[in-house]
């Protein structure tokens, strides 16, 4: 986790989204809510971001170019530094293989906004408190 | 002549001749028996009265001999007249006979001679002195007792009998004589007893000179010592042998020695009599016994008339049994008659029915069975003629029609050579069509063999019909497929025998894959059996490629209509929310607008991929234990911000003991969702809703259906504004929207109701609905506002059993 030089831990959330506009949307919303965002606009760009920064969780597309959510996922997963951060996968497309222990699954279109930003912090608000308590 | 006479008379004929033998010799054999009996009886009679005369007079010799050897008589005899001591002696004496008639009653006299023959003393003083020296009592007396036989007596006037004995002293000197006078009166008596042999019986006795010498029963005492019985008897009995003989031994032994005495002659009378005698030594007497032969046999006259009472008797006896047993013989011999005549006469139906076990019984039976035998053999030759009757009918019919038809045929044989030319034609037609089918086309054997394959099958495969033909179908084209498959293939068409539709990946003779759909179905005999197979496959390698496709649209539409959708959604959210400054009154209302208009985009585009999905086939179902109440309350949670604003009065009434329903909680929530939100939009303000949930049997009606079987019911019901009459028959098709709401409420996508009839037909349950439906609705908390409006009652049936799992490529929305 990282900390900034204040005494309160600031959250990073890695958003990756291909689509400028919803990056854009939910980079400001979470911003506005105290998170610090780092962005990717594909599968391969947002897994060395998650490598590199280790965020608290990541927002991941399915449909993107260059690597999909799914590959960018199965990736994390495979590798020690990626195993347990949380994510959350933000689509428009249904699937068969959603809903999994390994992430959450969110249909953009029916969520809003300020909804996902709730489901965000109460998830990570449990994974802080279990140490703490 | 009956048999009934018959039997009777030779019964009595039987009867007679069997009474007349035995009383026949009944009747000789008692006579004689009789006669012996009778000859026997007089004979003891005589004899023992015989016996009884004999001990009679020899006590009274022995009396008479024991008086003479009396002292006291010697010693008178002795003394002299004069000696002193006479008189003391005389008086002794004198007392002495007194006593002696005393002692014996039949004595009436007793008296004692000197030796000179003088009575010296007597009984009767009167006769003392009388000289009876030339009396035979005195001369024959001097050395023996002597026995004087009866003789009338002038001086006592009185038949008598004397005995008299020797006085005798010690020296053996004679002295005088003892004489002692009897009445026969005893004799008599003695003679004279009844024995029991009728009144005719009669003894008397006779002297040496045959004369009587006691009464006779018929003519009296006048008979004694005058009449003279000169009999066979008589004569007999003083035969000098027989004399002899009975002297020397007994009377007894005479019989024993001679037989029978009794003889049948007449008697002193002149009459028949049967007689007997006994000769007695001791006095020379005779005894006769005799009855008179009449009155002997008499007796046998009342056992001959007992014997005839008798058979009389069993006379009447056997006529009765011989009424009894020729009629108990004869009747059911009657009754078989009656029968015989009755069955003569042609009624079969007549049974004797006799029951009886004996003889008669079973020819009873034996008839009744013959009859039965008769009356089927009788309806069997009926049925028999009937048919054959008709038969011969049917035959000339047949002849007629055959005629006719020959005719017919004759005229037809052109015609029909016409048809086979033409159905030639019209097989060859259809060989074309199959031969140039588009889809491949074989038929093989039971084993798979190929016997026919077209032209498609060269153009699919790549093999040409001379490799193909001949060869096992399953050898020629080896289906890249896992073996279950195989096993499942030919379950189902060989066993099952239905056919076997499947989609598969197939190869060409090249090595290249398609996809191929193909359908073999067995064809079977009469009997069931597989005559050969058909196998149709179709090339849908392009089909495939067209659904892929459509898949990827709808994959790729709801990526790329819902993205803007979102940024819409999203940044207007921010905007609502004031992220960008507090918006003014109107700026908010615009941006509301445009946030509501987006949502119905999104709620657009969401039915429209699960219509997409579902036409596709792509809709995946998952059952699970469902918990249908929780899945209920959750949409009713999710419905409440609605149902508050438009202030509408929502009734619940879930079953309690629902059962976990294996069902896709998806899809459950899906058609409750779509049902509520329906009654929710199309209900006035105020209106009210029902939601009810149970569980329904089957064969139950619910809103006018009946359960086909267990089943979880859905039922809403509102106070809406119902279905129009016309356009009942659409409501549940894809992107119709009734008249009378499209005016009324602007959103609606017209796929809501078509989801939930997909959905609930993917379940193999059944939805529908009742409107105008006003009548039902139940007001839970206020009454409800009576709208006027028609309202409508929608009914979900998910059979309890659930859904079958499918597998596909997409959930819902």
């Amino acid at each position: 986790m990282n900390t900034k030089e204040n005494s309160t831990p600031v959250l990073v959330v890695e958003v990756v989204e291909d689509e400028m506009s919803l990056r854009g949307a939910l980079k400001e919303k979470l911003q506005k809510e105290g998170f610090e965002v780092v962005e990717a606009s594909d599968g391969e760009e947002g897994l060395k971001l998650a490598i590199e920064k280790q965020p608290d969780c990541i927002l991941l597309d399915i449909l993107m170019p260059k690597m999909d959510g799914m590959t960018m996922l199965n990736r994390l997963r495979s590798i020690k530094e990626g195993k347990n951060i949380p994510v959350f996968v933000l689509t428009n497309v249904n699937s068969t293989v959603m809903d999994n222990r390994d992430f959450e699954y969110l249909i953009k279109s029916d969520w809003k906004i300020e909804d996902i930003v709730e489901k965000i912090k109460a998830k990570l608000l449990k994974l802080n408190e279990a140490p703490q308590a | 002549m009956k048999i009934r006479t018959k039997i009777y008379l030779s019964f009595l004929t039987d009867f007679i001749l069997v009474a007349a033998l035995i009383g026949l010799v009944v009747g000789l054999f008692s006579t004689n028996l009789i006669e012996k009996n009778i000859s026997s009886h007089l004979q003891s009679s005589n004899e023992s009265r015989a016996r009884h005369i004999r001990t009679f007079i020899e006590d009274q010799q022995k009396t008479s001999v024991i008086l003479a050897a009396a002292s006291v008589y010697r010693d008178f005899l002795k003394e002299p007249k004069n000696s002193s001591k006479y008189p003391v002696i005389k008086e002794k004496i004198d007392n002495r006979l007194a006593r002696t008639l005393e002692a014996d009653p039949q004595i009436y006299e007793s008296f004692i001679l000197n030796s000179k023959g003088i009575i010296v003393a007597s009984s009767d003083p009167t006769k003392e002195g009388l000289d009876r020296s030339q009396d035979a009592y005195f001369t024959e007396a001097k050395n023996k007792v002597f026995f004087k036989d009866v003789y009338f007596s002038d001086v006592v006037n009185k038949v008598t009998y004397s005995i008299s004995s020797p006085i005798i002293d010690d020296g053996g000197m004679f002295l005088g004589v003892s004489v002692l006078r009897y009445l026969p009166n005893t004799l008599f008596s003695i003679v004279q007893e009844d024995v029991g042999l009728g009144k005719t019986e009669e003894s008397f006795l006779i002297n040496k000179d045959k004369f009587f010498i006691t009464p006779s029963k018929t003519l009296g005492d006048s008979v004694i010592l005058k009449q003279k019985v000169e009999t066979k008897n008589s004569e007999n009995c003083f035969n000098k042998e027989e004399m002899r003989y009975v002297e020397k031994n007994s009377y007894s032994g005479l019989v024993a020695a001679l037989g029978s005495q009794v003889t049948e002659a007449k008697d002193y009378r002149g009459v028949e009599v049967m007689a007997t005698h006994s000769y007695i030594p001791e006095t020379g007497w005779c005894l006769i016994t005799k009855a008179d032969r009449q009155d002997l046999l008499y007796f046998r006259y009342p056992l001959s008339y007992f014997n005839a009472s008798i058979l009389l008797f069993c006379l009447v006896i056997f006529i009765l049994m011989g009424m009894y047993i020729s009629r108990r013989i004869s009747d059911p011999i009657s009754k078989l008659i009656i029968g015989a005549k009755q069955i003569e006469q042609g009624d079969l139906e007549y049974r004797v029915g006799l029951d009886s076990d004996d003889e008669i019984g079973t020819l009873s039976r034996s008839f009744d069975k013959m009859v039965e035998s008769m009356k089927k053999a009788q309806s069997e030759i009926q049925i028999k003629v009937e048919d054959q009757t008709n038969i011969i009918s049917q035959k000339a019919h047949e002849l007629e029609d055959q005629k006719s038809a020959i005719l017919n045929i004759l005229e037809d044989v052109e015609g029909e050579k016409n048809r086979t030319e033409k159905l030639a034609e019209d097989l060859e037609k259809f060989k074309l069509a199959v031969d140039n089918s588009s889809d491949h086309i074989i038929i093989t054997d039971p084993e798979g063999i190929i016997v026919y394959a077209n032209k498609a099958m060269e153009k699919i495969t790549g093999y040409n019909l001379e490799e193909s033909i001949g060869k096992k179908a399953g050898v020629l084209w080896k289906f890249p497929m896992p073996t279950e498959y195989y096993k499942i293939l030919w379950r189902t068409i060989k066993e099952e025998k239905v056919p076997f539709i499947s989609q598969l990946k197939n190869k060409r003779k090249g090595g290249e894959e398609y996809d191929a759909e193909i359908k073999i179905s067995p064809i079977l005999d009469d009997k069931g059996n597989v005559v050969f197979f058909v196998g149709v496959e179709r090339d849908i390698t392009h089909e495939k490629q067209v659904d892929r496709a459509k898949t990827e649209f709808v994959s790729l539409a709801s990526h790329q209509l819902r993205t803007p959708l979102s940024a819409i959604n999203w940044y207007t959210e921010m905007l609502l929310d004031g992220d960008a400054g507090k918006l003014n009154k109107e700026q908010k209302k615009y941006t509301t607008e445009i946030y509501l208009a987006s949502q119905r985009m999104v709620e657009l585009v969401n039915s429209f991929l699960n219509v997409s999905r579902m036409e596709l086939g792509t809709l995946i179902i998952e059952p699970e234990d469902v918990e249908i109440d929780k899945i209920a309350e959750s949409v009713l949670g999710e419905l409440q911000p609605q149902v508050s604003e438009k202030k509408l009065i929502l009734t619940e009434a879930i079953a309690k003991d629902l059962p976990k329903l294996k069902a896709d909680p998806k899809l459950v929530r899906m058609i409750l969702q779509n049902l509520l939100s329906n009654s929710v939009k199309y209900t006035p303000t105020q209106g009210n809703i029902d939601l009810e949930i149970g569980i329904i049997k089957k064969g139950r009606l619910i809103g006018g259906v009946k359960a086909g079987e267990d089943s979880v019911y859905f039922k809403v019901v509102d106070t809406g504004y119902g279905i129009p009459v016309a356009q009942r028959d659409k409501i549940f098709t894809k992107l119709f929207r009734a008249d009378n709401v499209r005016q009324l409420v602007i959103e609606g996508t017209g796929l809501g109701l078509y989801i939930v009839k997909s959905i609930v037909e993917e379940a193999k349950g059944k939805v529908w609905f009742v409107s105008p439906f006003v009548e039902k609705i139940t007001p839970a908390k206020k009454p409800a506002k009576r709208s006027g409006l028609p309202g409508t009652a929608f009914y979900v049936l998910l059979p309890v059993k659930g859904m079958a799992s499918k597998q596909g490529t997409k959930k819902l929305a």
